[in-house]
Order: structure tokens, then C-alpha cells, then sequence
């Protein structure tokens, strides 16, 4: 299968397509291109591709700045072949060149026929053949803003620009440029009218429309999907293999005995709830009966801007923590533990809730998932009976999932607040990650934790976009 | 620091003395050291085949077992099992917490082996 591999316009039809960059990357952009009110400016970068199931995102890696004499700045600002030539030489394996430049207005930008010449006839051909990627064109706005497109061969000697639909910047928040015409602004129902009146149409609008994954649809993520489908959310993509259970009733929202008889999906079961819920006028939701330790499971949270992770096994959370750094896809992760006397009289319950991602710890660093128990869980073990009747009672703990709605109420509610604090850099909602709640005697504890420790391997990881998750 | 791949830990293997190979089993490949020295415990002096599970997903989170030939307890003591390698291979469950690298791997290896 070819589909988003290559540089041929055709295998990127219908296809959804984005820009993505660590805030850090952005703060050193806006720092070489921010030259006043009367000069734009350029440079080149390099960039790999991340593919998910309907979405291809260039991830910008790192800068190839250029040096004195490389660029003519002349109010407008243009690149000599001299500094194309070095950053052709200079590009590493398997990545693709970006052109980025400055505009002296605002939000989302057009290009100018010397901006089209520059990307589709100076560099189209010579970067495809020379990289086997599109190019990758980037317009810095002076509020911050990015514009984005690529340009793949349509024909001989002949390139057409398609233009992304999102250009997000990920670190403490995650700024989303959105494109004007491809990702309207939504529109604001009299339904919303209270939610607005809290946080303003300007968060709204970039909550409305970034897509969000929900990673497990049980207690936690069932509730989630139904608060995120009322405050306004356009795009939800469910993701979870099970189907409903009785012994699942008791904390699922939007589940029925009779779900259980028909062996309903748990994410069918979501999907049906969200679309009697949500709010808004163009509402889509998108149901995958797989984990994403599965391949289709994984492309599909490879489309989305951010991710709810609602699982309680350690595998899938490891490969959203991976996915959180490699593919600048962050993770807002929650967890309970609910620990019970031998007499079955409750003794204790604290539950977190974290978001990992770029300028955020890990999941490892935070000790929320253990290496150990990742390798458990990927090979069976943590399912069979025999293996866990030999485990200590701290262990039995850890893995008994004992949960009351009550809890997954109050960890669904916080980690929606999280992402709304993360997406609209407002921490009067989301307030400051980590936190721990602890039931008795009723505190929320906040970490200053906010990097990963010296020694962890999952942060440099950071921008990578590498396919061998699993 | 980037993580370890199975490449880097059979290159630290070799490079600290150890003769390796490969084995597949199961579906699966293991990377197998071969004639470990265990230096202490119940059985200091002796010595043993290990084997570890191959993995080509980036990062590596090593299996949380070590395979062992000659079955070096009573199977079923000292959280043993079957091994998929064979029947003359014995599973060790253990656990690995750190992050994976190839010194801390082979001295969690070596720490097993003295521990029995």
C-alpha cells in the first residue's frame, strides 16, 4: 500500500493534512522570523512524515538557520541557491525540507506569486527527487499564527499546492492554527451559551474544533465522550476493542442491559451516546473497535490533535506515551487505585491525572506506568489467572481495577479540565498538572513535576515520527 | 538519552565478552548468551545459556523474564515457568524497571542469575 508514502499528489487525495512543532521549535521561529513591522524572513528546516489512518502531519524536526549572505532581505526576503544547496547536503536520512517565512500580518496567510514560485517551481521537483517527500511551505503570521501546505507532483514537471488544515504547536499548551475555509470556526448554538459565558468564544472556537481521541471507553472514557459532545467538540475518534459486559454496567454511561445481550462494542455503545448529546452544528464521531496496540487502532490515534487515555492496562498506555513525544499527540492520562482490606471493607482510593506530551513529564517519569508491567500486559500475563495468583497483595492491587462510578466521575472531570487547560492555555480551568486526589481526607495534591528525569528514554524521542511503535 | 535497541545490547554483549546467537522459537527470535558465569548464589561457578527476547519496536521494553538453560530451580519455585524457547529452557519471571540500557540490562541478567 502506497496511500501517503511518496510525493504524487494522487495518493494524497481526500486525505487530511497537518503541521506539527514542539513549542520549543516555535519560540526559536518566531525569535529568527520576528525582524519588525518592515522586514519578513526565512529558513529552511527539516521535517519526517507521520501517517496516520486519514491524516499525514510533517513533524518539523530542527532549524538549518541561515548564515550571512544566505538570504536577500530587501523588506520581502528571498533564499540564494547557495543556502539550498548546503541544506540539500546537509539533510538527514529519511527527512523532508521545509520552507518557513515571515508575513508582516496577522492569522492564517495567503501566499504571494513570488511565495508560489519560490516553493512550487525553485524547489517542488528538486526537493521530491531529491527527498522522495512534498515539499513543506510554512508562513509565520506576526500574532503567532501558522500557515501551512504542501506540494505534491501532479505531473510531469507539474506541482499543485494542498493546504493543511492544522498547524499545532505542542508543549505546556497546545496552540492550533486552524485553516479559515478547511476548519471553519463553529458556530455558536444558543445550547452553548452557558459554556461560553465561562471561557469565551475564543476558547471555544479552538475547542470546537481540534480533534480529540478517547483511548477506552469504559467508565472514565464514557463519561468523557459525553461531557466533551455537550461543551461543543466537532470531532471525537473512539477507540477501544470490548464489547460491553454485565459486570460493566455499574460505571459505564449510555449502557444498557440490553447492550449486553447484544454484545454491543464499547465504542458503538459512545458512539450512540455522543450523537443524541453533542451541541454542536457539524458534529462527526468515529468508532474503532481495536486497541491501539493494533495497527488500525494506532493510525486512527494518529489522527487526532490530542488524546484522552481512559485505559487502565499498561501496554496501550505505553504507546500513548510514546505516541505523546514521537508524534506530538498529547496525552491526558487519569488512574485510580483503589486499595481494599482482606474483609473487602475499602481502605483506601487515590486517583491522578497528568498530561504527558512535550514540556510535560512522561508517564514513566511520573510513575504512573511501569516498564514491568507494560511487558506483562504485551504478553498475556496480566489475563492469566495463574500468573496473577502468584503475584504479592501490593501487585493484586495494582492490577485490580476496583472502581465505583463515583470515582470515574471525578478523574473523567478532571481530565477534561486538563484539556481544556492545555488547549486554551487557561490554567484557571485546567489548573496545574500533575494532580493527585486523594479520597481521604479529601485533598487534590499538584506535583511540580514537569520533566522527565535525566536518565528517561521516552522524551528524546520528541519529534522523531517513527513508525516501530509496536 | 535515546533508547537502547536489541542491536546495541548485542553489540554491548560481545564487546564485553559475551559469545551470542540468535534463536527462533515460537514465532518469536531470542537473542541467546551463551555459557553465563553465574558468580554467586547456589549456583556460583556454574554455568548457563540466557536467553532474551528480541524486539524491533523503538523504545525496547524488555520482556519481564530472563530464559534460562538448564532449568536452574524446580519448576514452578522461585516464579519459574515453561519457556517457550523448549523444554530444556526454563522462564524466570523478573521484573525490569529501569530505563533499558545495555549495562543495566546485562547487570539485572547477571543479578538474577546470583539471586537463586
Amino acid at each position: 500500500m502506497t496511500r501517503m508514502y511518496g510525493y504524487q499528489l494522487a495518493d494524497y487525495e481526500g486525505v487530511d493534512l497537518s503541521v506539527a512543532m514542539t513549542a520549543d521549535l516555535d519560540r526559536a521561529l518566531a525569535q529568527h522570523l520576528n525582524k519588525g513591522r518592515h522586514q519578513e524572513d526565512l529558513t529552511f528546516a527539516y521535517w519526517k512524515p507521520s501517517r496516520g489512518a486519514t491524516r499525514y502531519t510533517g513533524i518539523l524536526q530542527r532549524l538549518n538557520l541561515p548564515r550571512n549572505g544566505e538570504r536577500i532581505l530587501r523588506g520581502n526576503v528571498a533564499f540564494t541557491s547557495e543556502y539550498l544547496t548546503r541544506v540539500l547536503a546537509e539533510r538527514p536520512a529519511h527527512c523532508g525540507i521545509a520552507l518557513l517565512h515571515s508575513h508582516l500580518g496577522p492569522g492564517w496567510q495567503g501566499m504571494s506569486e513570488d511565495d508560489v514560485v519560490a516553493e512550487r517551481d525553485r524547489l517542488g521537483g528538486l526537493v521530491a527527487s531529491t527527498s522522495g517527500l512534498p515539499v513543506l511551505g510554512l508562513t509565520w503570521g506576526t500574532d503567532g499564527a501558522w500557515s501551512g501546505r504542501f506540494w505534491f507532483r501532479s505531473g510531469r514537471h507539474r506541482y499543485e499546492r494542498r493546504w493543511a488544515n492544522t498547524v499545532r504547536s505542542v508543549g505546556r499548551r497546545l496552540r492550533i492554527t486552524y485553516h479559515p475555509e478547511l476548519r471553519r470556526s463553529p458556530a455558536t448554538p444558543e445550547s452553548q451559551a452557558a459554556t461560553i459565558s465561562v471561557w469565551g468564544m475564543s476558547a471555544q472556537e479552538d475547542l470546537a474544533r481540534v480533534r480529540v481521541g478517547i483511548v477506552g471507553l469504559g467508565s472514565v472514557g464514557s463519561i468523557i465522550a459525553e461531557a466533551l459532545s455537550r461543551t461543543g467538540l466537532e470531532h471525537l475518534t473512539l477507540i477501544d476493542p470490548d464489547h460491553i459486559e454485565e459486570r460493566n454496567l455499574d460505571r459505564t454511561l449510555g449502557a444498557y442491559s440490553q447492550d449486553v445481550t447484544k454484545r454491543l462494542s464499547k465504542v458503538e455503545i459512545a458512539k450512540r451516546s455522543v450523537n443524541a448529546s453533542h451541541t454542536s452544528g457539524h458534529f462527526s464521531v468515529t468508532a474503532i473497535p481495536e486497541g491501539v496496540q493494533g495497527t488500525t487502532g494506532l493510525a486512527s490515534a494518529l489522527d487526532c490533535d490530542a488524546i484522552m487515555s481512559c485505559v487502565d492496562r499498561p501496554w496501550p498506555r505505553h504507546v500513548l506515551n510514546v505516541l505523546a513525544y514521537a508524534h506530538l499527540i498529547p496525552v491526558v492520562d487519569g488512574g485510580i487505585l483503589a486499595r481494599v482490606r482482606e474483609d473487602g471493607r475499602l481502605l483506601h482510593v487515590d486517583w491522578r491525572i497528568h498530561t504527558a506530551g512535550p514540556e510535560h513529564a512522561c508517564l514513566y517519569c511520573l510513575d504512573a506506568v511501569r516498564r514491568s508491567d507494560v511487558a506483562l500486559d504485551r504478553d498475556g500475563l496480566l489475563d492469566d489467572p495463574d500468573y496473577l495468583k502468584g503475584l504479592s497483595q501490593a501487585e493484586r492491587e495494582r492490577y485490580g481495577r476496583r472502581n465505583v462510578f463515583a470515582f470515574s466521575l471525578s478523574v473523567a472531570s478532571h481530565q477534561v479540565l486538563q484539556l481544556v487547560g492545555l488547549l486554551t492555555g487557561n490554567e484557571r480551568v485546567g489548573g496545574r498538572a500533575p494532580q493527585i486526589y486523594h479520597a481521604y481526607p479529601g485533598a487534590m495534591e499538584t506535583l511540580d513535576t514537569s520533566t522527565c528525569l535525566p536518565d528517561c528514554d521516552i522524551e528524546p524521542l520528541t519529534a522523531l515520527a517513527h513508525e516501530n511503535v509496536l | 538519552m535515546a533508547p537502547m535497541t536489541i542491536d546495541e545490547f548485542e553489540t554491548h554483549l560481545v564487546s564485553t565478552g559475551h559469545n551470542i546467537k540468535s534463536v527462533d522459537a515460537g514465532g518469536e527470535s531470542y537473542v541467546i548468551i551463551i555459557a553465563v558465569v553465574i558468580s554467586a548464589g547456589s549456583h556460583a561457578g556454574k554455568t548457563c545459556d540466557v536467553g532474551i527476547l528480541r524486539s524491533t519496536a523503538n523504545p525496547w521494553v524488555p520482556q519481564a523474564a530472563v530464559h534460562v538453560r538448564p532449568h536452574l530451580v524446580q519448576m514452578g519455585q522461585a516464579s519459574s515457568q515453561a519457556s517457550a524457547l523448549g523444554a530444556d529452557w526454563q522462564y524466570l519471571s523478573r521484573r525490569f524497571d529501569k530505563t533499558p540500557t545495555p549495562k543495566a540490562l546485562l547487570t539485572h541478567i547477571l543479578t538474577v542469575l546470583a539471586e537463586l
